[in-house]
């Protein structure tokens, strides 16, 4: 791999970014130029961010029914674990009719992002290979997904959204195999993870990048004072080139990041730089400082030459086998308040239409009660926020909470109505994909009548 | 490598035939185990508040300076198998049950499989960080089940996997060529109340509800059967297993420990992890068979003896000969913590204040011991980067927390360990802070002269990359340190020392 024998500075920065054609591994992608159509849409500016629940959200302690009759289904299902009426902090969808709702007390900035519209829910969202009736799930007469109720297996098809294959690449890295295949080039990747490597972002022929909460840490070596005139510099450089004539893959796989991670660093952090600070507040809170990082991001999209963007940023502690009524709440209450605080700043430099964010989960938990927490399960709620969301709505029918009622594949863990393959298309149409394109990102999309739940 | 927290050069020299061998796995077993909770309990006794910062302490000591370091890699091996975590809320400050369970991992280490799984089945800090503490038996009128965590994890993450394995660790498959699972959810079910009615050792007659649910805790022993919160009825469990009705809890537990235990999936399951976290990300199913019969018979017909384990794991032909066998394939990226302790061990590394204080080596480093954030470790045994290892077919697991952030912040934790934090000839100890752990170049200094390198940089490469420094390498790593001052042998090591550590070739172990 070429490997810049200099330090890279602002000119370069802003040259690599109206480039058509930048270097090879600023653009982070591998593969040759294909002549393929460009059918995706890839003008002006767009960005999805992925905010992912590790653990398995409870999404029906986090979105009641309020309506007197669904209520004590729900109360009788939860038990113990069943939320006060009086306590719920009510949004009134325009979609659902007479039907009343309210969310976790823990979640008061998302109750007013949905009253003003900018927010919606998708329910009963999970990983399906085609439409499942609950006769067809208990016959096993349709293909089911893999290791339900698994953590690992089911964050990787919720990711991958090809929940009959295992296959490891998310359908965010496919979006980009896809532009990428149609000639899209940036000087740094779409996929930017600010959590670490995931699966929804890694595809076929591109790779992710990933940056801390606070930048791209930046080698000691450039530092060159301190390295003797950037001599120490040049040896670190010439052993990461010699490594390149050693035959172990896992050693290239390795040079090849730190390659990576050098080269881009500084790119990135000059990027950032050259943008104002946000004033919008953020908590100190791990997940308020990813998405921090990601609105930054957003804000430094010129400097940094990119058009189309998905950021995946996660908290975990979402498994709550004990002490769900506590322990969901004090989540909830930060991930509420870092989605404001984000919305927030997305007003602040004008991107909340450029930008549409999703709230999702392995699965969704058990309706019945363990003592004080719940098991895994399988159906639970997307949330999308965003200017471009027409918000204010429910997408997908709001299901039965009766145990071993017309949804529960037992102990309440219910079964999905909507494919997280359908809320992930409509993601990709908005992002840019086009209609066509859709089955080659989405090979089980074919499957499902509607192909796209229009609340983006 | 493969068997310490980083070689020695005197390791390397007395360990070049099978005899010496042999004797050095016995004289490993025989080992006084190094602890941590004595130095916690120790620490406490004379006045001082301890933290999960004095469990960090006592790790580094016991990787860095035990003697016993066969057992205490095995011990962190298992620690990423067994996982608990001082994340997790119950857990944060329960930190000499936590070392307690460090401990407990460590005396099993060379021990047999079902004694480990369990003690770690009953410990305090496992009930606490899969909840199965205090868990009951269902009560349908409150609409209660059993809480199916331990049950499910123990099967996926400790035992037996999602798949049925052949002996050679490869998936059996139906007749569509998909992989057979091991278990269903009602089998996770009727498991799950296996594991109901163990709670505080605090048993009093009076009011005994209030004792399970919130007796005092005693986080050094195992949990405790109370018979009228177990779930007496029959169940059934993986493959079919029947429990039969009426049974005393801790009986039944024994019961279901055996059937894990004794699946045939535990040899290759177990053994396959062991060997990623010691030896290769790829071993071949020969490999991992081998082991595996191990794993199910000694050679004294005795089942999960992890001496024999370890031992067929780390004497097997692929591991002696992998290097030479498969160059491209065979080793794995060295996880970030051993890459520090290599260094220390090497260069005699120790703070000012006699005290290893790095107390959040997760911040540089991606992990801590029992500091991951779920149950899933810091990284999969299936991990496999997109991009060339995943076209080749091969897994990666530590690759899960290399990114361009987390390597560069490892860069540069090598560039402290080795480069800032130095005692040298010129800079003595007192110019640091008390708790910066300092490494002792001093013994090595001469080795630095001009006419001294070239054979100095011979042994670095067998100590540092097991012999696999190219000419190149060595020629620039020469080359580039005599254009440094000569007789300032410090400034030398932490040059050779930075470059070497901070090298790809140095992440690799092969």
């Amino acid at each position: 791999m070429n490997i810049l024998h200099r330090q890279l500075n602002r000119r370069d920065v802003l040259r690599l970014g109206t480039q058509a054609t930048a270097s090879a591994s600023l653009m982070a992608t591998l593969g040759s130029l294909q002549t393929a159509m460009a059918a995706s849409d890839t003008t002006g500016y767009k960005a999805l961010v992925c905010v992912f629940l590790n653990g398995g959200n409870d999404s029906y302690n986090w979105l009641v029914p309020r309506s007197t009759a669904a209520y004590n289904e729900y109360a009788n299902s939860r038990r113990n674990l069943a939320l006060a009426k009086a306590d719920l902090l009510p949004i009134t969808p325009s979609n659902t009719g007479s039907a009343l709702y309210g969310l976790n007390p823990a979640c008061a900035e998302m109750q007013s992002l949905f009253q003003a519209g900018k927010a919606a829910f998708v329910v009963n969202t999970g990983p399906l290979v085609q439409p499942t009736t609950l006769a067809q799930y208990q016959a096993e007469s349709v293909p089911l997904p893999y290791q339900l109720y698994s953590h690992s297996d089911q964050q990787a098809l919720t990711q991958t959204c090809i929940a009959n294959s295992t296959e490891r690449y998310g359908w965010a890295g496919r979006v980009a195999d896809l532009l990428n295949s149609q000639g899209f080039r940036q000087p740094l990747a779409m996929n930017v993870s600010i959590n670490g490597n995931n699966i929804y972002q890694g595809g076929r022929d591109t790779v992710l990048y990933n940056i801390g909460t606070d930048g791209a840490p930046q080698m000691n070596i450039y530092q060159d004072d301190y390295y003797r005139d950037g001599k120490r510099r040049e040896l670190f450089l010439k052993l990461l080139q010699l490594s390149g004539n050693d035959p172990s893959l896992l050693q290239k796989e390795y040079a090849g990041t730190l390659t990576r991670s050098y080269q881009t660093a500084q790119t990135v952090n000059m990027a950032l730089d050259s943008v104002p600070a946000l004033t919008t507040r953020f908590g100190s809170d791990y997940l308020s400082r990813q998405l921090k990082m990601a609105a930054r991001l957003v804000r430094a999209r010129d400097a940094l030459g990119v058009k189309r963007q998905v950021f995946f940023v996660q908290i975990g502690g979402w498994d709550f086998h004990d002490a769900l009524l506590t322990a969901q709440a004090t989540k909830l209450g930060e991930l509420s308040k870092a989605l404001k605080s984000f919305q927030d700043a997305l007003a602040e430099i004008g991107a909340e239409n450029l930008v549409t964010t999703f709230v999702a989960s392995e699965f969704g938990r058990t309706l019945t009660s363990n003592g004080d927490g719940t098991d895994h399960g399988w159906g639970g709620h997307t949330l999308v926020l965003g200017g471009a969301v027409q918000g204010g709505k429910f997408y997908g029918s709001y299901p039965s909470l009766a145990v071993d009622g017309p949804s529960d594949t037992g102990r309440g863990a219910l079964l999905p109505g909507t494919a997280t393959d359908q809320v992930a298309a409509t993601l990709a149409q908005w992002f840019g994909v086009s209609n066509g394109d859709l089955d080659t990102v989405f090979p089980n999309l074919r499957n499902f009548s509607q192909r796209n739940l229009g609340f983006v | 490598m493969q068997a310490t927290f980083g070689p020695t050069l005197a390791e390397v020299e007395s360990l070049q035939d099978e005899t010496s061998l042999d004797a050095w796995f016995d004289s490993q077993r025989a080992k006084p185990v190094s602890l941590e909770l004595p130095y916690l309990q120790q620490l406490r006794a004379d006045g001082e508040n301890v933290y999960q910062n004095q469990r960090m302490d006592i790790w580094w000591r016991n990787a860095v300076g035990g003697e016993d370091q066969l057992r205490q890699r095995m011990a962190f091996a298992l620690s990423e198998l067994f996982v608990v975590s001082d994340q997790s809320g119950p857990l944060q400050n329960d930190v000499e049950g936590l070392a307690n369970y460090y401990d407990l991992l460590a005396r099993n280490a060379l021990g047999n499989y079902r004694t480990l799984l369990k003690e770690v089945t009953l410990s305090v800090q496992m009930g606490h960080y899969l909840s199965m503490l205090r868990n009951q038996k269902p009560d349908p009128a409150a609409g209660i089940r059993a809480d199916e965590n331990f049950a499910r994890e123990v099967m996926q993450l400790f035992t037996i996997g999602l798949v049925q394995l052949n002996l050679d660790g490869t998936a059996k498959q139906d007749a569509n060529g998909q992989p057979l699972p091991t278990y269903r959810q009602a089998e996770i079910e009727g498991l799950a109340r296996v594991f109901t009615g163990f709670g505080s050792q605090h048993k009093t007659a009076n009011d005994p509800d209030y004792q399970f649910l919130y007796g005092e805790l005693d986080g050094l022993k195992p949990m405790e059967a109370w018979q009228q919160y177990h779930d007496t009825d029959a169940k059934v469990i993986v493959g079919g297993a029947l429990i039969p009705a009426g049974l005393q809890a801790e009986a039944e537990l024994d019961l279901a420990l055996d059937v894990l235990f004794n699946h045939p999936n535990v040899g290759p399951f177990v053994g396959r992890q062991l060997i990623q976290r010691l030896v290769t990300s790829n071993p071949t199913p020969a490999y991992v068979q081998r082991v595996a019969a191990t794993f199910n018979d000694n050679g004294m017909g005795v089942r999960g003896d992890l001496f024999a384990v370890v031992k067929a794991i780390l004497t097997d032909s692929e591991a002696r000969g992998g290097p030479v066998a498969s160059p491209s394939r065979f080793g794995k990226i060295k996880e970030p913590l051993l890459r520090t302790t290599h260094l220390w061990r090497f260069f005699s590394a120790i703070g000012n204040n006699g005290r290893y204080d790095q107390w959040n080596p997760e911040y540089d480093y991606g992990q801590a011991p029992l500091r991951s954030n779920s149950v899933f470790n810091f990284f999969r045994p299936d991990y496999r980067p997109v991009g060339a290892l995943t076209n080749a077919g091969l897994a990666c697991p530590e690759c899960q927390i290399t990114n361009e952030t987390s390597i560069t912040n490892l860069t540069n934790a090598m560039d402290d360990v080795t480069v800032s934090y130095r005692w040298s000839g010129g800079n003595g100890r007192d110019f640091y802070d008390s708790h910066t752990v300092v490494v002792d170049y001093r013994p090595w200094e001469s080795r630095t002269l001009d006419a001294n390198l070239p054979a100095f940089v011979d042994d670095l490469n067998t100590v540092f990359l097991g012999g696999r420094m190219s000419n190149d390498y060595k020629t620039a790593l020469i080359d580039y340190v005599k254009t440094t001052p000569a007789g300032d042998g410090g400034n030398r090591l932490y040059d050779l020392a930075h470059h070497i550590s901070s090298s790809a070739q140095f992440a690799l172990q092969q």
